[in-house]
């Protein structure tokens, strides 16, 4: 309840600090959907060469660019300002106002500030995936519905978790600013179905970086093509990662409080 | 009944990694880090009762930061015991997080962006205090501060005194008991200094809180604290009354003269150590149980226009006591 | 001559300790160019259905992305992010104060760099393009020429773009959006997403006229035997022409953002 309350509290600074600097907020959402853009038009270079993509047709591959392109209007929102904040904290020290607090230092950490521009491209995400939807003519189902809403929110788990364990590294190494680009390097290989690539890569990308599970099975399920591997797939990954970053945050706050000056 | 604070003989070491110059030294470093261990904190052992106002003082990295962040949980100690409020810091309990509170007068909590009363805002949330409560607490922190407008300007537009004003509101917000001060007045004017001072010393009278100070500003030091904990290289070298040390320290006094006329050289050395003496004006030095007998000596046998007597400056005696005149640690009672 | 070469050994080796300072770092700053054998995975598949994808074979694919990794670092630019960092945090005015254009230093350190992306991506490609039957490149002494002297043009565009973007930062807080901009239109259009001639017919013209191309895709085009003799020709007039056409702008835009500077006195 009191972390409702928080995050209503969180969520009104962060827009305050967002109307502060309008332009910013024009320009970053301008991006947005330039980004878009950029990887709509990459999909259709593909296909001017192809009719398929790793058995995707053109309106199936664009809901996955709808979602990478909400994926990352997500990160742009809420994973990537706290973490920049956390890895500057941790820089000049003022993480320690946040370890003060008698609250959970991982929820300060990551939930604290919003760049609400990210919301226009989670807006033109979902306008893609709608139109898409829309020309394949397949009605997806209450099931699939919900077997969407779950791989998808699994989906947002996984994203959080990755950019959590990434952003903890920051306890130990000064100056990481760029490790989000590393992430982005392999997430950049989420605007594409997974079945696009072949052999070790699709494995790697299933099991190892679990980039289907990003895109490829949210647009499975709304395309009434989930199965019983898959939603185990995705809620081992979501709840397994979760798990895994949350305890490497927990040891990397002990590590701070013995190893720092 | 035990003490608000203990402290037992804490250590806190840390390891830092060196770097030899130049672009060998930097390869090196890439694939071998060599470490060194740093003793911050070595040995030391105090109490504080609820109530008392305490200045720590020591140079550049002794081990005042280290000792306060200890104390406030953010730092596992090495070894010893550390007991505050009946809590263990490092612990981090929920329930000691709300009873203390600390301060760094290098680094900030408001948000940059806006408004300090939205950080406020947020601390309400966070720390679980009342409507009633935080309305009432800011009401006082407003009288007492002065915050009025600065509250709803955004903190980048404020100067770094008014900044320093609000980051210690949103610091005494949950009315702690406990008040670590960690350099609150660096960077601050004098008239800032002296506000903040004032301020601390009127919290303390009226919550009855413990505080406990840190400041390059000697002046802090003297204005606020009563007791005086002195540590150096992480050691404690002094803990106890103010007054005794000053006396114990600088078994003498300063006398000012200024003279109508030149003297002779070497006259004024008859009457003890002479510390400058430029034109008409000389100061000497006098060991403090002679002092009363040397000034009337000055008075009867030389033309004066002015004499003053005066303790010698507390920067004086500190550094005299930095530069080893070790004194032996005297137990509080 | 001699003390501006003197001041880059100094300047490239204070920006070579300062990487190896930072060793974490620069491996992920080279990640950005997993996006080459990203795109180079996804062509594959494309290609292993059809014999050629619009005149390319999967080989051609496959030394298009490799040499392209080797040239996309070489042309990585971050100038401009350090440059609105300076600006904005007032740290450029010592380097105001002394007797030698910043932008000397922006280069030798970014040379410098090369050196480690280089050292790390040559090899990678090298192993690749070996390991890939039927992968050689066959190249005259005149094209192997013009490659080199491709490459150095794409290296010029992009430095001088790059930097003149992060110029901005003296009248804008949004130069870091620029780049941003410019680094997503740079994705389709300098040959990233795909080799030029795979992009529709009506295009064309437009490719071969804006910079992009010359960033990444015209000296992989020369060193594929894609191009022509004229089309070289006239593609190094026009490259090189860009590399003109931004010195002279940053050099003009560098003179009127130090008179605004000094004026205002930040």
């Amino acid at each position: 309840m009191r972390y409702l309350r928080l995050m209503g509290l969180f969520l009104k600074s962060s827009l305050l600090v967002e109307l502060e600097y309008r332009v910013n907020f024009l320009a970053q959402g301008f991006l947005g959907v330039l980004y878009a853009g950029v990887s709509i038009a990459s999909i259709l270079l593909f296909f001017s060469q192809s009719n398929r993509l790793g058995g995707w047709t053109l309106d199936e591959a664009l809901i996955i660019v709808g979602l990478f392109t909400i994926f990352d209007g997500l990160m742009e929102c809420i994973v990537l300002p706290n973490i920049k904040r956390l890895v500057e904290n941790i820089r000049n020290g003022a993480f320690d106002f946040t370890l003060l607090k008698p609250i959970n230092s991982q929820f300060l950490s990551t939930l604290r500030y919003a760049r609400l521009h990210g919301l226009t491209d989670m807006a033109v995400g979902a306008v893609v995936i709608i139109t898409a939807v829309g020309r394949i003519g397949y009605r997806p189902n209450l099931a699939d519905l919900f077997g969407f809403g779950l791989t998808f929110g699994m989906a947002c788990l996984i994203i959080y978790s990755i950019q959590l364990a990434m952003a903890t590294t920051a306890f130990w190494f000064v100056k990481v600013d760029n490790f989000t680009e590393a992430f982005r390097a392999v997430y950049d290989t989420a605007r594409f179905p997974v079945s696009a690539f072949r052999g070790g890569l699709r494995i790697a990308l299933t099991f190892v970086a679990p980039i289907a599970f990003m895109t490829t099975v949210p647009a499975q399920a709304v395309l009434g093509r989930l199965d019983a591997g898959l939603v185990l797939g995705s809620l081992g990954f979501g709840l397994g990662l979760f798990a895994a970053s949350a305890a490497l945050w927990r040891y990397a706050i002990r590590s701070y409080s013995s190893a720092s000056s | 009944m035990a003490p608000q604070i203990s402290v037992e003989d804490l250590s806190k070491h840390y390891q830092v990694h060196e770097k030899d110059p130049g672009l060998a030294g930097s390869l090196r470093a890439f694939f071998a880090r060599k470490y060194k261990t740093v003793k911050a904190v070595d040995r030391v052992t105090f109490n504080i009762d609820s109530g008392e106002r305490v200045g720590f003082l020591g140079p550049n990295g002794a081990g005042k930061t280290t000792t306060l962040k200890v104390l406030s949980g953010l730092l596992y100690p090495t070894s010893g015991a550390t007991r505050v409020m009946g809590f263990t810091p490092h612990k981090r309990e929920a329930a000691y997080l709300r009873r203390f509170t600390l301060v760094m007068g290098q680094k900030q909590q408001l948000l940059w962006d806006l408004p300090a009363i939205e950080t406020f805002l947020i601390n309400q949330a966070i720390y679980e205090i009342s409507k009633a409560d935080f309305e009432a607490t800011l009401k006082e922190l407003d009288q007492l501060l002065e915050l009025g407008p600065l509250l709803r300007k955004q903190v980048r537009k404020l100067s770094l005194g008014e900044r320093m004003k609000c980051e210690l509101a949103a610091a005494l917000l949950h009315r702690p008991q406990v008040l670590f001060l960690d350099e609150p007045t660096i960077g601050l004017d004098v008239t800032m200094q002296v506000r903040i001072r004032d301020f601390v010393a009127e919290y303390n009278a009226r919550y009855g809180a413990t505080v406990i100070l840190t400041s390059h500003y000697m002046a802090d030091v003297t204005a606020l604290c009563s007791r005086l904990i002195v540590i150096d290289k992480g050691r404690l070298l002094y803990d106890g009354d103010f007054k005794a040390l000053i006396e114990r320290m600088a078994p003498y006094k300063i006398i000012k003269l200024q003279l109508p006329h030149p003297l002779p050289e070497g006259r004024l050395a008859a009457f003890g150590e002479v510390q400058s003496s430029e034109g008409l004006n000389a100061v000497l030095r006098i060991p403090r149980a002679r002092a009363t007998e040397t000034a009337a000596r000055i008075l009867s046998e030389i033309e004066v226009d002015d004499v003053t007597f005066e303790d010698p400056p507390v920067e004086d005696i500190i550094r005299d006591v930095f530069a080893g005149g070790l004194i032996p640690t005297e137990k509080t009672p | 001559m001699i003390s501006l070469a003197r001041k880059y050994v100094a300047f490239g080796k204070a920006a070579w300790s300062n990487m190896l300072e930072y060793r974490a770092q620069i491996l992920l700053w080279m990640t950005g160019s997993l996006l080459m054998i990203v795109m180079l995975m996804v062509w594959l598949g494309i290609a292993a259905d059809q014999a050629t994808v619009g005149g390319f074979s999967a080989v051609d694919f496959t030394l298009y992305y490799m040499l392209g990794l080797v040239v996309r670092n070489m042309t990585a630019v971050w100038a401009s992010w350090e440059l609105d960092t300076q600006i904005r945090e007032g740290t450029l005015s010592p380097q105001l104060l002394r007797p030698i254009n910043p932008i000397h230093n922006h280069i030798a350190a970014n040379w410098v760099e090369k050196i480690i992306r280089l050292a790390v991506t040559v090899p990678i490609a090298a192993f690749v393009i070996a390991l890939t039957p039927g992968a050689k490149i066959d190249l005259s002494l005149g094209a192997l020429a013009a490659v080199a002297a491709a490459l150095l043009g794409a290296w010029a565009v992009a430095f001088f773009v790059d930097y003149l973007i992060g110029l901005t930062a003296f009248w804008t807080t949004q130069t870091s959006a620029f780049i941003m901009g410019f680094y997503g239109l740079r994705i389709v259009l300098s040959g990233t997403a795909a080799p030029m001639q795979l992009f529709p017919a009506e295009f064309q013209a437009a490719l071969t006229a804006l910079p992009f191309r010359y960033m990444l895709s015209f000296p992989l085009e020369i060193a594929l035997n894609k191009l022509s003799p004229e089309q070289i020709l006239s593609g190094l007039l026009i490259q090189w022409a860009w590399v003109a056409a931004f010195v002279f702008a940053v050099a003009i835009v560098w003179r009127l953002a130090i008179r605004s500077y000094s004026a205002v006195g930040a």
